[in-house]
Protein backbone atom coordinates (compact mmCIF):
# COMPACT_ATOMS: atom_id res chain seq x y z
CA UNK A 1 0.00 0.00 0.00
CA UNK A 2 1.40 3.12 -1.55
CA UNK A 3 -0.13 6.64 0.40
CA UNK A 4 1.52 10.21 -1.06
CA UNK A 5 0.31 13.53 0.05
CA UNK A 6 3.33 16.08 -1.58
CA UNK A 7 3.48 19.71 -1.23
CA UNK A 8 6.23 21.08 -3.16
CA UNK A 9 6.89 24.91 -4.26
CA UNK A 10 8.63 24.50 -7.19
CA UNK A 11 9.63 27.64 -9.42
CA UNK A 12 6.68 28.15 -11.70
CA UNK A 13 4.11 26.11 -9.34
CA UNK A 14 3.59 24.53 -6.92
CA UNK A 15 3.04 20.81 -6.68
CA UNK A 16 -0.18 19.71 -4.59
CA UNK A 17 -1.21 16.16 -4.79
CA UNK A 18 -2.78 13.65 -2.94
CA UNK A 19 -2.98 9.82 -4.24
CA UNK A 20 -2.97 6.16 -3.13
CA UNK A 21 -1.74 2.68 -4.15
CA UNK A 22 -2.81 -0.59 -3.63
CA UNK A 23 -0.48 -3.32 -5.32
CA UNK A 24 -1.55 -2.20 -8.36
CA UNK A 25 -0.17 -0.04 -11.49
CA UNK A 26 -1.34 3.80 -11.61
CA UNK A 27 0.11 6.05 -14.34
CA UNK A 28 0.86 9.99 -14.14
CA UNK A 29 0.17 11.69 -17.32
CA UNK A 30 0.37 15.41 -18.38
CA UNK A 31 2.18 17.40 -20.29
CA UNK A 32 6.11 18.10 -20.34
CA UNK A 33 7.36 20.24 -17.09
CA UNK A 34 4.07 19.53 -15.26
CA UNK A 35 5.62 18.12 -12.04
CA UNK A 36 5.54 13.80 -12.67
CA UNK A 37 9.36 12.95 -12.01
CA UNK A 38 9.16 15.37 -9.00
CA UNK A 39 6.83 13.61 -7.94
CA UNK A 40 8.70 10.41 -8.44
CA UNK A 41 11.79 11.75 -6.87
CA UNK A 42 9.91 13.08 -3.88
CA UNK A 43 8.91 9.11 -3.11
CA UNK A 44 11.93 7.70 -3.83
CA UNK A 45 13.81 10.27 -1.39
CA UNK A 46 15.55 12.28 -4.58
CA UNK A 47 13.85 15.28 -3.30
CA UNK A 48 12.65 17.08 -0.13
CA UNK A 49 8.97 17.95 0.29
CA UNK A 50 7.70 21.44 1.80
CA UNK A 51 4.68 19.75 3.45
CA UNK A 52 2.93 16.05 3.37
CA UNK A 53 3.76 12.50 3.81
CA UNK A 54 5.06 9.61 2.01
CA UNK A 55 4.26 6.11 3.76
CA UNK A 56 4.87 2.40 1.85
CA UNK A 57 3.78 -0.68 3.59
CA UNK A 58 3.17 0.70 6.79
CA UNK A 59 6.96 2.30 6.61
CA UNK A 60 6.88 6.24 6.95
CA UNK A 61 9.48 7.68 4.65
CA UNK A 62 8.40 11.41 4.79
CA UNK A 63 5.91 13.29 7.22
CA UNK A 64 5.39 16.52 7.73
CA UNK A 65 7.42 17.32 5.02
CA UNK A 66 10.48 16.05 6.78
CA UNK A 67 12.32 12.66 5.37
CA UNK A 68 12.58 10.19 8.02
CA UNK A 69 13.73 7.26 5.88
CA UNK A 70 16.93 8.75 3.71
CA UNK A 71 16.63 6.88 0.24
CA UNK A 72 19.20 3.86 0.46
CA UNK A 73 16.95 2.50 2.97
CA UNK A 74 13.63 3.28 1.29
CA UNK A 75 13.88 -0.03 -0.99
CA UNK A 76 12.11 1.89 -3.80
CA UNK A 77 12.77 0.25 -7.50
CA UNK A 78 13.49 3.11 -9.86
CA UNK A 79 13.77 3.00 -13.58
CA UNK A 80 14.82 6.54 -14.84
CA UNK A 81 13.78 7.98 -17.94
CA UNK A 82 16.68 7.30 -19.82
CA UNK A 83 17.45 4.40 -17.61
CA UNK A 84 20.76 5.25 -16.06
CA UNK A 85 22.70 2.12 -16.26
CA UNK A 86 26.30 2.20 -15.02
CA UNK A 87 28.18 2.50 -18.33
CA UNK A 88 31.29 0.81 -17.07
CA UNK A 89 29.30 -1.56 -15.97
CA UNK A 90 28.16 -5.09 -17.96
CA UNK A 91 24.75 -5.83 -17.72
CA UNK A 92 25.25 -8.72 -14.75
CA UNK A 93 27.04 -6.06 -13.08
CA UNK A 94 24.33 -3.74 -13.63
CA UNK A 95 21.69 -6.00 -12.45
CA UNK A 96 23.70 -7.08 -9.65
CA UNK A 97 24.49 -3.76 -8.03
CA UNK A 98 21.70 -4.02 -5.63
CA UNK A 99 20.29 -7.43 -6.03
CA UNK A 100 18.77 -9.24 -2.85
CA UNK A 101 19.10 -12.55 -4.07
CA UNK A 102 20.85 -14.05 -6.90
CA UNK A 103 18.42 -17.00 -7.93
CA UNK A 104 15.30 -14.59 -7.81
CA UNK A 105 17.09 -12.36 -10.38
CA UNK A 106 18.88 -14.96 -12.41
CA UNK A 107 15.09 -16.35 -12.65
CA UNK A 108 14.24 -12.29 -14.39
CA UNK A 109 16.76 -12.66 -16.62
CA UNK A 110 15.73 -15.71 -18.09
CA UNK A 111 11.81 -14.54 -17.98
CA UNK A 112 12.86 -12.08 -19.95
CA UNK A 113 15.20 -13.13 -22.32
CA UNK A 114 18.18 -11.56 -21.53
CA UNK A 115 20.49 -14.31 -20.50
CA UNK A 116 22.48 -13.76 -23.48
CA UNK A 117 23.27 -10.23 -22.70
CA UNK A 118 24.91 -10.26 -19.52
CA UNK A 119 27.71 -9.94 -20.39
CA UNK A 120 27.89 -6.95 -22.82
CA UNK A 121 27.84 -3.04 -21.84
CA UNK A 122 25.42 -0.74 -22.17
CA UNK A 123 26.69 0.84 -24.84
CA UNK A 124 26.37 -2.40 -26.67
CA UNK A 125 22.29 -3.39 -26.21
CA UNK A 126 19.52 -2.19 -27.96
CA UNK A 127 16.99 0.35 -26.17
CA UNK A 128 14.55 -1.97 -25.58
CA UNK A 129 16.96 -4.14 -23.73
CA UNK A 130 18.67 -1.50 -21.99
CA UNK A 131 15.04 -0.69 -20.89
CA UNK A 132 14.81 -4.62 -19.62
CA UNK A 133 18.23 -4.13 -17.96
CA UNK A 134 16.78 -1.83 -16.23
CA UNK A 135 13.62 -3.17 -14.71
CA UNK A 136 15.60 -6.33 -14.05
CA UNK A 137 17.86 -3.99 -12.02
CA UNK A 138 14.90 -2.33 -9.91
CA UNK A 139 12.82 -5.86 -9.67
CA UNK A 140 16.73 -7.48 -8.16
CA UNK A 141 16.56 -5.10 -5.15
CA UNK A 142 12.96 -6.62 -4.45
CA UNK A 143 11.34 -3.05 -4.25
CA UNK A 144 8.23 -2.20 -1.82
CA UNK A 145 7.30 -0.09 -4.75
CA UNK A 146 8.41 0.88 -8.42
CA UNK A 147 8.52 4.22 -9.91
CA UNK A 148 8.71 4.22 -13.84
CA UNK A 149 9.31 7.46 -15.60
CA UNK A 150 8.46 7.12 -18.85
CA UNK A 151 9.94 3.71 -19.13
CA UNK A 152 8.97 3.21 -23.08
CA UNK A 153 9.36 6.63 -24.42
CA UNK A 154 12.57 5.80 -26.01
CA UNK A 155 10.84 2.39 -27.80
CA UNK A 156 9.56 1.15 -30.81
CA UNK A 157 5.93 0.09 -30.86
CA UNK A 158 7.15 -3.50 -31.27
CA UNK A 159 9.70 -3.48 -28.83
CA UNK A 160 6.85 -1.47 -26.50
CA UNK A 161 4.32 -4.51 -27.06
CA UNK A 162 6.88 -6.68 -25.95
CA UNK A 163 7.92 -4.68 -23.22
CA UNK A 164 4.05 -3.85 -21.70
CA UNK A 165 3.56 -7.40 -21.38
CA UNK A 166 6.77 -8.34 -19.51
CA UNK A 167 6.36 -5.60 -17.41
CA UNK A 168 2.96 -6.81 -16.49
CA UNK A 169 4.89 -10.40 -15.68
CA UNK A 170 7.19 -9.06 -13.30
CA UNK A 171 4.34 -7.23 -11.72
CA UNK A 172 2.41 -10.27 -11.77
CA UNK A 173 5.22 -12.48 -9.55
CA UNK A 174 5.98 -9.15 -7.79
CA UNK A 175 2.83 -7.95 -6.00
CA UNK A 176 3.99 -4.14 -5.30
CA UNK A 177 2.43 -0.54 -6.16
CA UNK A 178 3.86 0.70 -9.09
CA UNK A 179 3.34 4.74 -9.81
CA UNK A 180 4.53 5.07 -13.94
CA UNK A 181 4.86 8.69 -15.73
CA UNK A 182 3.90 8.24 -19.32
CA UNK A 183 2.46 10.60 -22.08
CA UNK A 184 1.22 7.53 -24.44
CA UNK A 185 -2.56 7.05 -23.73
CA UNK A 186 -2.33 3.97 -24.89
CA UNK A 187 0.27 2.66 -23.09
CA UNK A 188 -1.32 4.21 -20.27
CA UNK A 189 -4.88 2.27 -21.02
CA UNK A 190 -3.07 -0.96 -21.30
CA UNK A 191 -1.09 -0.83 -18.01
CA UNK A 192 -2.49 1.27 -15.69
CA UNK A 193 -5.65 1.05 -13.31
CA UNK A 194 -5.81 4.36 -12.27
CA UNK A 195 -4.72 7.25 -14.14
CA UNK A 196 -3.87 10.72 -13.08
CA UNK A 197 -3.59 13.54 -15.35
CA UNK A 198 -1.47 16.71 -13.87
CA UNK A 199 -0.87 19.79 -14.91
CA UNK A 200 0.94 22.36 -13.10
CA UNK A 201 1.36 20.53 -10.07
CA UNK A 202 -2.03 19.81 -9.99
CA UNK A 203 -4.44 16.65 -10.35
CA UNK A 204 -6.73 18.01 -13.03
CA UNK A 205 -8.29 14.35 -14.16
CA UNK A 206 -8.68 10.83 -12.55
CA UNK A 207 -9.19 8.02 -15.12
CA UNK A 208 -10.61 4.78 -13.75
CA UNK A 209 -10.02 2.11 -16.40
CA UNK A 210 -11.06 -1.74 -15.88
CA UNK A 211 -10.95 -4.10 -18.58
CA UNK A 212 -13.93 -3.20 -20.23
CA UNK A 213 -14.36 0.62 -20.22
CA UNK A 214 -12.45 3.64 -19.29
CA UNK A 215 -14.14 6.44 -17.44
CA UNK A 216 -12.74 9.84 -16.84
CA UNK A 217 -14.05 11.91 -13.78
CA UNK A 218 -12.90 14.90 -13.33
CA UNK A 219 -11.90 15.81 -9.57
CA UNK A 220 -13.32 18.43 -7.56
CA UNK B 1 75.79 17.68 -15.61
CA UNK B 2 77.31 16.42 -12.56
CA UNK B 3 76.10 14.68 -9.75
CA UNK B 4 75.63 17.91 -7.78
CA UNK B 5 73.53 19.90 -10.22
CA UNK B 6 71.07 16.97 -11.01
CA UNK B 7 69.06 18.59 -7.48
CA UNK B 8 67.05 20.62 -9.68
CA UNK B 9 65.62 17.76 -11.36
CA UNK B 10 65.02 15.58 -8.21
CA UNK B 11 63.46 19.04 -6.44
CA UNK B 12 61.30 19.52 -9.10
CA UNK B 13 60.29 16.06 -9.68
CA UNK B 14 59.64 15.75 -5.89
CA UNK B 15 57.61 19.11 -5.34
CA UNK B 16 55.46 18.50 -8.72
CA UNK B 17 54.59 14.23 -7.36
CA UNK B 18 53.60 15.50 -3.66
CA UNK B 19 51.66 18.91 -4.61
CA UNK B 20 50.01 16.38 -7.31
CA UNK B 21 48.60 13.71 -4.63
CA UNK B 22 48.05 16.84 -2.67
CA UNK B 23 46.13 18.34 -5.37
CA UNK B 24 44.55 15.24 -6.59
CA UNK B 25 43.18 14.52 -3.15
CA UNK B 26 42.05 17.55 -2.32
CA UNK B 27 40.31 18.96 -6.18
CA UNK B 28 38.34 15.56 -6.28
CA UNK B 29 36.63 16.04 -2.73
CA UNK B 30 35.95 19.79 -3.14
CA UNK B 31 35.11 19.53 -6.73
CA UNK B 32 32.41 16.45 -6.21
CA UNK B 33 31.12 18.21 -3.32
CA UNK B 34 31.33 21.71 -5.18
CA UNK B 35 29.53 19.84 -7.94
CA UNK B 36 26.56 18.00 -5.96
CA UNK B 37 25.88 21.05 -3.76
CA UNK B 38 24.32 24.08 -4.24
CA UNK B 39 24.83 26.67 -1.82
CA UNK B 40 25.20 30.38 -1.24
CA UNK B 41 28.30 31.96 -2.44
CA UNK B 42 29.02 28.92 -4.58
CA UNK B 43 30.27 30.88 -7.88
CA UNK B 44 32.53 33.47 -5.54
CA UNK B 45 34.15 30.33 -3.94
CA UNK B 46 34.70 28.50 -7.14
CA UNK B 47 35.71 31.86 -8.78
CA UNK B 48 38.33 32.13 -6.02
CA UNK B 49 39.59 28.27 -6.33
CA UNK B 50 40.76 29.33 -10.14
CA UNK B 51 42.11 32.58 -9.33
CA UNK B 52 45.50 31.38 -9.41
CA UNK B 53 44.90 30.01 -13.64
CA UNK B 54 44.34 34.22 -14.22
CA UNK B 55 46.98 35.73 -11.97
CA UNK B 56 50.09 36.50 -12.48
CA UNK B 57 52.48 33.72 -10.87
CA UNK B 58 54.01 37.09 -9.28
CA UNK B 59 50.44 38.12 -7.59
CA UNK B 60 50.34 34.74 -6.18
CA UNK B 61 53.96 34.41 -4.73
CA UNK B 62 53.02 37.88 -3.18
CA UNK B 63 49.69 36.22 -1.51
CA UNK B 64 51.73 33.31 -0.43
CA UNK B 65 54.22 35.33 1.46
CA UNK B 66 51.68 37.72 2.89
CA UNK B 67 49.83 33.93 4.36
CA UNK B 68 53.29 32.44 5.17
CA UNK B 69 56.07 34.81 5.28
CA UNK B 70 57.85 35.82 8.63
CA UNK B 71 54.93 38.35 9.73
CA UNK B 72 52.12 36.71 7.55
CA UNK B 73 49.42 35.34 9.30
CA UNK B 74 50.37 31.23 9.02
CA UNK B 75 53.79 32.18 8.86
CA UNK B 76 53.70 33.55 12.49
CA UNK B 77 51.70 31.45 13.88
CA UNK B 78 54.18 28.06 12.19
CA UNK B 79 56.96 29.67 14.00
CA UNK B 80 55.36 30.44 16.88
CA UNK B 81 54.09 26.58 17.11
CA UNK B 82 56.64 24.76 15.48
CA UNK B 83 59.91 26.83 14.95
CA UNK B 84 59.31 26.50 11.53
CA UNK B 85 60.00 28.09 8.47
CA UNK B 86 58.48 28.24 5.18
CA UNK B 87 60.00 31.15 3.24
CA UNK B 88 63.62 29.98 1.86
CA UNK B 89 62.71 26.33 1.94
CA UNK B 90 61.99 23.86 -0.76
CA UNK B 91 58.87 23.64 1.13
CA UNK B 92 57.71 27.23 -0.05
CA UNK B 93 58.32 25.52 -3.65
CA UNK B 94 56.00 23.06 -3.20
CA UNK B 95 53.29 25.58 -1.50
CA UNK B 96 53.25 27.27 -4.79
CA UNK B 97 53.35 24.64 -6.88
CA UNK B 98 50.28 23.10 -5.01
CA UNK B 99 48.70 26.56 -5.24
CA UNK B 100 49.48 26.98 -8.96
CA UNK B 101 48.82 23.79 -10.26
CA UNK B 102 45.22 23.49 -7.99
CA UNK B 103 42.62 24.92 -10.23
CA UNK B 104 43.79 22.62 -13.00
CA UNK B 105 43.00 19.70 -11.00
CA UNK B 106 39.33 21.52 -9.75
CA UNK B 107 38.31 22.43 -13.02
CA UNK B 108 39.36 19.03 -14.59
CA UNK B 109 37.67 17.31 -11.42
CA UNK B 110 34.46 19.59 -11.91
CA UNK B 111 34.05 18.87 -15.71
CA UNK B 112 34.75 15.70 -14.83
CA UNK B 113 31.61 15.00 -12.28
CA UNK B 114 29.73 17.40 -14.10
CA UNK B 115 29.75 15.12 -17.37
CA UNK B 116 28.04 12.00 -16.70
CA UNK B 117 23.79 11.60 -15.75
CA UNK B 118 23.27 12.49 -12.28
CA UNK B 119 20.61 10.07 -12.40
CA UNK B 120 22.87 7.45 -13.12
CA UNK B 121 24.18 7.89 -9.05
CA UNK B 122 21.07 8.69 -7.93
CA UNK B 123 19.62 4.74 -9.51
CA UNK B 124 22.67 3.58 -7.37
CA UNK B 125 21.18 5.35 -4.05
CA UNK B 126 17.85 3.98 -4.75
CA UNK B 127 19.54 0.50 -4.76
CA UNK B 128 20.51 1.11 -0.61
CA UNK B 129 24.09 2.20 -1.22
CA UNK B 130 26.02 4.78 0.66
CA UNK B 131 27.19 8.16 -0.73
CA UNK B 132 30.79 6.18 0.07
CA UNK B 133 29.97 3.11 -1.61
CA UNK B 134 28.58 4.71 -4.56
CA UNK B 135 31.08 7.42 -4.86
CA UNK B 136 34.13 4.84 -5.48
CA UNK B 137 32.46 2.26 -7.45
CA UNK B 138 30.42 4.87 -10.10
CA UNK B 139 31.36 8.49 -9.30
CA UNK B 140 34.95 7.97 -9.74
CA UNK B 141 35.55 5.26 -12.17
CA UNK B 142 32.90 7.00 -14.11
CA UNK B 143 35.13 10.54 -13.58
CA UNK B 144 38.22 9.19 -14.02
CA UNK B 145 39.31 10.36 -17.32
CA UNK B 146 38.92 13.97 -16.46
CA UNK B 147 40.18 12.92 -13.30
CA UNK B 148 43.60 11.73 -15.12
CA UNK B 149 43.77 14.63 -17.54
CA UNK B 150 43.88 16.48 -14.32
CA UNK B 151 46.62 14.92 -12.54
CA UNK B 152 48.84 14.96 -15.69
CA UNK B 153 47.72 18.53 -16.13
CA UNK B 154 48.70 19.46 -12.51
CA UNK B 155 51.89 17.40 -12.26
CA UNK B 156 52.91 19.58 -15.36
CA UNK B 157 52.22 22.85 -14.17
CA UNK B 158 53.85 21.88 -10.91
CA UNK B 159 57.21 21.29 -12.98
CA UNK B 160 56.70 24.21 -14.61
CA UNK B 161 56.37 26.39 -11.89
CA UNK B 162 58.42 29.65 -11.60
CA UNK B 163 57.21 33.26 -10.64
CA UNK B 164 55.43 32.29 -7.09
CA UNK B 165 58.51 30.00 -6.34
CA UNK B 166 60.78 32.56 -6.52
CA UNK B 167 59.02 34.73 -4.23
CA UNK B 168 58.22 32.37 -1.82
CA UNK B 169 61.28 29.80 -1.72
CA UNK B 170 64.02 32.26 -3.49
CA UNK B 171 66.68 30.77 -5.02
CA UNK B 172 69.39 28.95 -2.85
CA UNK B 173 70.79 26.47 -4.71
CA UNK B 174 70.95 22.86 -3.91
CA UNK B 175 67.51 23.81 -1.36
CA UNK B 176 65.27 26.06 -3.65
CA UNK B 177 66.15 25.50 -7.21
CA UNK B 178 64.03 23.73 -8.92
CA UNK B 179 64.58 23.17 -13.16
CA UNK B 180 63.09 26.56 -14.05
CA UNK B 181 65.07 28.29 -11.64
CA UNK B 182 67.83 27.01 -12.71
CA UNK B 183 67.15 27.59 -16.07
CA UNK B 184 66.62 31.74 -15.25
CA UNK B 185 70.04 31.35 -12.87
CA UNK B 186 72.25 29.65 -15.56
CA UNK B 187 71.00 32.45 -18.31
CA UNK B 188 71.80 35.09 -16.24
CA UNK B 189 74.72 33.69 -15.14
CA UNK B 190 75.38 33.24 -18.76
CA UNK B 191 75.97 29.30 -18.33
CA UNK B 192 73.77 28.59 -21.48
CA UNK B 193 74.81 25.16 -21.96
CA UNK B 194 73.31 23.74 -18.45
CA UNK B 195 69.95 26.06 -19.73
CA UNK B 196 69.81 24.35 -22.73
CA UNK B 197 70.15 20.91 -21.35
CA UNK B 198 67.43 21.61 -18.39
CA UNK B 199 64.94 23.12 -21.01
CA UNK B 200 65.44 19.95 -23.46
CA UNK B 201 64.91 18.14 -20.45
CA UNK B 202 61.76 20.01 -19.16
CA UNK B 203 60.41 20.48 -22.71
CA UNK B 204 60.70 16.41 -22.61
CA UNK B 205 59.13 15.71 -19.95
CA UNK B 206 56.09 18.12 -20.50
CA UNK B 207 55.70 17.00 -24.02
CA UNK B 208 55.93 13.29 -22.97
CA UNK B 209 52.89 13.71 -19.98
CA UNK B 210 50.93 15.26 -22.57
CA UNK B 211 51.64 13.09 -25.48
CA UNK B 212 50.47 10.26 -22.91
CA UNK B 213 47.63 12.04 -21.73
CA UNK B 214 46.11 12.68 -25.59
CA UNK B 215 46.89 8.51 -26.33
CA UNK B 216 45.57 7.36 -23.48
CA UNK B 217 42.03 9.76 -23.98
CA UNK B 218 42.15 8.77 -27.75
CA UNK B 219 42.21 5.14 -26.70
CA UNK B 220 40.00 4.60 -23.18
CA UNK B 221 38.17 7.96 -22.87
CA UNK B 222 35.04 6.52 -25.31
CA UNK B 223 34.87 2.99 -24.42
CA UNK B 224 32.13 2.94 -22.52
CA UNK B 225 30.41 5.72 -23.27
CA UNK B 226 26.57 5.74 -24.89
Amino acid sequence: MLQVSIYKQLSHFTIDVTFCAENEIIALTGPSGSGKTTILEAIAGLTKLDKGSIIVKERTFAADGKSLIPVQRRQVGYVFQDYALFPHKTVWENIAYGMKHESFTKQMIEDLAMKHLINQYPHEISGGEKQRTALIRAFATEPDVLLLDEPFAALDEQTKTKNYEQLLQLHQKWQIPVVFVSHNREEVERLASRVYTIQEGKFTMKALSSEENVTINEID
Amino acid sequence: MTETNLFPLWLSLRTASISTVVVFIAGIAIAYLMARRTFFGKNALEAFFLLPLVLPPTVVGFGLLYLFGKNGVIGRLLTYLFDFQIVFTWYGALIAAIVVSFPLMYQSAAAAFGQYDKNIENAAFTMGKSRWHVFWTISFPLAWPGLLAGVVLAFARGLGEFGATLMLAGYIPNQTDTIPMAIYFAVEAGDMETAKNWVILIVILGFAAIYWLNWWSTKRMMKHRR
